[in-house]
């Protein structure tokens, strides 16, 4: 983190989170300040611009970072896109989410039991434990914290991809949740196929998609294997609906329909692949329960609460579903074999299908670059995919480099077209508004618990509504996008609700200095939950951004609204969105106020809102 | 090993959503400024029929149990022969017989009914002949019989017992596409024109984006109770310096004319939001405290919106209009009895709350509320839960609807039996289309456009017929 110069200014009067912002009674904790007053002041580069490799560095960045700031899209500019991309994907995982769970975690609990005493805290009726709002915490902490651009923000999309949600009674394990996105975190360099195994192992996705505690058929009892875990293995992580093109297309019958990848039939026999999986062991935080083998059928495995969230699944023989099960394409595993086995040979043949490169790849492409990419894209991502050009399938380096680097994302002709760009996730503008002017505070936790944030506009991480994620890769707006047949996924979440509290949020970030829910004290009033409440906070906790170079362009206005436009778009300001931003920011006498306006005006413009 | 097993989700959400409420009643320079540059008014050349008199308010509210609800397990035979064979079928699923609350019904093969034990307001309505149940219906493209499925000579869905198809098609009743637009919104294509008011949307969703809404014309107007009602942009209500600066930064921006359709469709739904919720804020403040009380969750808090919302129709100048409300959750593969006694019971209160508000209001006969889910489930077990299947039952709710009938045929629950085609997948007797014609007639769409609404519907009833496609709705 670069060093501290900022300024903390109230402005009563549009005092946004009424109840929450009481308390925050300005400046007085802030240990310097570097505001640039002079009026009139520095030559003006009116409609200064940068390089034009800076601003490709900048779009760059917009597909493949949370967020940059100004010296990392110089460094992008100064090595170029692919040998940055190639320094980047040679980084090791630079954080741990789950160890960072835990140590919030052992910041909070002691506060509960000195306020409320231990024997409470630990025989009380709504148990104290780990839950998801630590994992929350931790996320934010650690991608604001991390320079592994690239890594991060490929998680980040797969997060939307290989789903699990906190929706759902996954909320009680804080640490499984981190688990699961390290898994992803992990594998995001690595291989596709070691990917899809670890995700059907954890015992996270065991609970949301219900195939941990799965036994087998029992006809007398009419008792099926659950299917759940084996139909979106294939719908939604692997192959999809229909058999594809390499272009992402769907391949046609001889009555022009669409061909199934598998039907109900196939579902069946992939449900018996997933029996016989249960915990690999219990945990609670107030006993150690380390010595306890798990046995099948107890009732602590049915709860994320109370088994080891952390490492994969294990299997019980006698539960698994014995005797020949079909796969897809004619394969088929023989009786006898273990659990594991056949695991690993339903995942090698879903790995193997032909639909992985186009399916997988088109939904990546769709996360970082744009909502409608040609074929052509989806093919050449596909082969890269198939074949890393040493022979390697499912090496997420190549696809990740065929993604980034492909003509569609980086020349600007494409920019124009319009099937080109996409809305920028909610979630993205976040962290991008945080990242990019390099968010934080004296303490340094980072501790933001994004609830707020996920309420107002649907979007959080690992928090969508069902296994669907937050919006559907296919959904259409109406009007003319619909009407050109092209798809807009985010727009799903650009409702009447989201869309103006979006603005509400931006106002509070920027013209309230209010930037996160931060929470580092046990709430007064409940005996499990942290309060993210700014009266229950030390100011040394108070996140603020690094404006320093934007408050020394304060009184150059041009300057400065060309400096977000680099920032924040790689340079997608119009000059009539330039104008509205440099007549507001005029009107203004006082730099800091200046500045705001420029940023609030930015991060809400449609310039910035659609990433071209 | 002894532990306290009550996991509460660890923090008050009431809390957060007390937090999250921004008041917000805007002024209306914004749309008045949008107004002027002729943003809205595509619909101008529109006619403006006159106010409604209340006998012509008519709406419907669609409660999408989201992920399938288990409904063999709501409706349940309860006696004799009846509930052994669901007793054998569902095996560890089934609810034990003296915990069935009765319902006053037997249908033709004498087959009496109890409810899931936590669905005591819903017993009562029931009882009191302000709601009916309707028995296995579901996605069909065509009328089909076993055989036909087995020997696959009619078109079936696409995707069957897939959820992401399943809920979509329950909101198109389209079942052999994948469509984007629902019968909702192709009704609101045809009455939105009858409504004063053609700013906001004849459709309301409490639950954001969602396809029953959209129509070819049509899109949805969201508002969430999490908020309060409707939301305005916060910077166009100050009045400082600064802010009146933000205020003409923020309406320059968004009067841009963007010939980029992505940004055109981004702008166009925060103004046509912000001029809606103008509207809408001042109009829900004005609406009568309401005696009727409503539980503390999130299902019961919409429904209470939306009876407010009902309430104020005469200033908000309304005669049609559509509510959604998505209660998801219902993807029980895993713990389906524990899950279903918590969820079923805020369903139960929520539609009991809100027929007494719509009693207290005067409206009971003008706002007919219904149920739709992906599908029913397995009727065989997976160890403690059950997989997606087809056919379910729903529950329609007014004072015009004639209550206290289980419509339909209630399918056997033999395994292999004459309604299973495999797998204790129910093959449903009655679809979508005959559903939810019933309901357009009854909200006024006209049989002439019965088939705009619901393409599918010739395959299953004749838009002029003299008889009603199942006879649920006082018409």
């Amino acid at each position: 983190m670069k060093p501290i110069f900022f300024v903390l200014l109230l402005l009563p009067c549009l005092a946004a989170y009424a109840q929450i912002s009481t308390h925050y009674e300005g400046g007085d904790h802030a240990p310097s300040v570097a505001v640039s007053t002079h009026s009139g002041g520095a030559p003006a580069p009116t409609g200064s611009t940068f390089g034009a490799d800076t601003y490709d560095a900048a779009r760059f960045l917009n597909y493949a970072s949370l967020g940059a700031d100004y010296e990392t899209i110089s460094a992008v500019s100064k090595q170029g896109q692919a040998r940055w991309l190639e320094k980047q994907l040679a980084m090791p995982p630079q954080v741990n989410f789950r160890d960072t769970t835990w140590m919030i975690w052992e910041h909070f609990y002691p506060q509960y039991i000195a306020i409320w005493g231990r024997d409470y805290i630990v025989n009380h009726g709504d148990a104290v434990l780990p839950y998801w709002f630590y994992w929350k915490m931790a996320w934010w902490n650690n991608i604001l914290k991390s320079d592994d651009h690239v890594r991060q923000r490929v998680t980040q999309a797969m997060s939307q991809i290989f789903v699990i949600s906190e929706k759902s009674n996954l909320q009680l394990s804080g640490p499984g949740m981190a688990d699961y996105y390290d898994l992803l975190y992990g594998h995001a360099f690595g291989n596709f196929r070691d990917l899809l195994y670890d995700i059907s192992l954890h015992p996270m996705m065991g609970f949301y998609l219900s195939h941990i505690n799965n036994p087998k058929s029992n006809a007398a009892k009419n008792i099926h294997p659950d299917e759940n875990y084996a139909r979106e293995i294939m719908q939604l992580f692997s192959i999809g609906l229909y058999e594809l093109h390499q272009d992402g297309s769907p391949k046609l019958d001889g009555a022009g329909k669409p061909i199934p990848t598998y039907d109900n039939g196939d579902i069946k026999e992939f449900a018996k692949i997933f029996t016989g999986l249960a915990p690999a062991g219990y945990y609670w935080p107030w006993e150690d329960y380390s010595q306890y083998p798990t046995e099948w059928g107890s009732e602590y495995n049915e709860s994320p609460a109370t088994i080891v969230t952390w490492e994969p699944m294990v299997a019980f023989e006698e539960w698994h579903e014995p005797g020949v099960k079909k796969l897809l394409n004619g394969k088929v595993v023989p009786a006898g074999q273990t659990t594991l086995e056949d695991i690993n040979a339903a995942v090698d043949n879903l790995f193997h299908h032909p639909n992985v490169g186009p399916f997988i790849g088109k939904l990546l492409i769709q996360r970082l670059v744009k909502s409608n990419p040609t074929p052509a894209y989806v093919r050449r991502v596909a082969a890269k995919f198939d074949d890393n050009g040493l022979g390697v399938r499912g090496d997420m380096k190549a696809v990740i480099r065929a993604i980034l680097l492909d003509k569609e994302a980086l020349e600007d002709s494409w920019k124009e077209m319009p099937q080109a760009g996409k809305l920028r996730e909610p979630l993205l503008r976040y962290t991008q508004a945080l990242r990019a002017f390099n968010v934080t505070n004296q303490s340094g936790k980072l501790w933001n618990w994004g609830y707020l944030f996920d309420e107002a506009v649907s979007q959080g991480v690992l928090t969508s509504p069902s296994v669907f994620n937050f919006y559907l890769p296919e959904y259409q707006p109406n009007g003319p996008i619909a009407d050109a047949d092209l798809f807009a996924p985010e727009f799903q979440i650009h409702t009447s609700a989201t869309s103006i509290n979006f603005i509400n949020l931006a106002y509070d970030w920027f013209i309230n200095d209010y930037y996160g829910e931060i929470a580092t004290h046990a709430g007064k009033d409940s005996h499990n939950t942290p309060s993210y409440e700014l009266s229950d906070l030390d100011p040394k906790d108070y996140l603020y951004l690094d404006l320093e170079e934007e408050y020394n362009m304060a009184w150059n206005a041009p300057a400065l609204i060309e400096r977000l436009n680099l920032i924040l778009t790689g340079g997608a300001f119009s000059e009539a969105t330039k104008a509205s931003i440099l007549k507001a920011v005029e009107q203004l006498s006082d730099p800091v106020e200046r500045v705001k306006a420029a940023l609030f005006l930015s991060f809400i413009s449609p310039e910035y809102s659609i990433q071209k | 090993m002894s532990k306290k097993h009550q996991h509460q989700k660890g923090m008050s959400r009431r809390r957060f959503l007390g937090t999250a409420s921004c008041a917000a009643v805007g002024s209306t320079t914004f749309l008045s400024s949008i107004l002027n540059l002729g943003v809205v008014n595509a619909l101008a050349g529109m006619a403006q029929p006159s106010l409604p008199d209340d006998g012509d308010y008519k709406a419907m509210v669609c409660i999408l149990l989201a992920g399938g609800n288990d409904s063999f397990n709501m409706l349940v035979p309860r006696k004799g022969a009846h509930y052994k064979e669901y007793a054998k079928t569902r095996s560890n699923l089934a609810l034990p017989k003296g915990d069935l609350l009765p319902i006053n019904f037997a249908d033709s093969e004498g087959k009496q009914f109890g409810l899931h034990p936590s669905m005591p307001e819903v017993q009562r309505l029931f009882n009191d002949n302000k709601l009916s149940f309707i028995s296995n219906v579901g996605t069909l493209v065509a009328p089909t019989t076993k055989a036909q499925y087995l020997n696959g000579s009619v078109p079936v869905p696409v995707g069957l017992l897939s959820h992401a198809d399943q809920i979509q098609q329950w909101q198109t009743s389209i079942p052999q596409t994948r469509s984007s637009k629902g019968w909702g919104g192709r009704m609101a294509d045809i009455l939105q024109a009858g409504n004063g008011n053609q700013n906001i949307s004849m459709n309301i969703s409490l639950s954001g984006t969602n396809i029953f809404q959209v129509g070819n014309r049509s899109t949805e107007y969201a508002i969430r109770a999490a908020a309060g009602g409707s939301v305005g942009i916060k910077v166009l209500e100050g009045t400082s310096t600064l802010a009146r600066v933000l205020r003409s930064g923020t309406e320059s921006l968004l009067a841009q004319q963007y010939q980029d359709i992505f940004k055109s469709t981004f702008t166009k739904k925060i103004k046509d939001s912000q001029a809606n919720h103008e509207e809408f804020g001042a109009a829900i403040q004005k609406a009568p405290k309401l005696t009727t009380t409503f539980s503390d969750n999130p299902v019961s808090a919409n429904m209470e919106l939306i009876a407010k919302t009902i309430a104020v129709r005469k200033t908000l100048e309304v005669r049609r209009q559509t509510f959604f409300l998505n209660f998801g959750g219902w993807d029980h593969h895993d713990g389906v009895l524990d899950n279903q006694v918590a969820m079923l019971s805020v369903v139960s209160k929520a539609l009991s709350e809100f027929q007494a508000a719509m009693e207290e209001l005067g409206l009971a006969d003008c706002v007919t509320t219904f149920t739709a889910s992906d599908f029913g489930r397995t009727l065989t077990s997976n160890g403690n839960g059950s997989d997606h299947a087809w056919g379910g039952n729903v529950m329609v709710m007014g004072g015009s609807v004639n209550g206290g009938q289980v419509f339909g045929k209630y399918p056997s629950l033999a395994l292999n039996g004459q309604d299973d085609v495999g797998g204790a997948i129910l093959l449903p007797s009655l679809s979508t289309d005959e559903y939810f014609a019933e309901l357009s007639k009854w909200f006024g769409v006209s049989n002439g456009d019965l088939s705009y609404v619901l393409p599918n519907i010739g395959n299953f009833y004749d838009a002029n017929s003299s008889t009603l496609p199942i006879g649920f709705m006082k018409i």
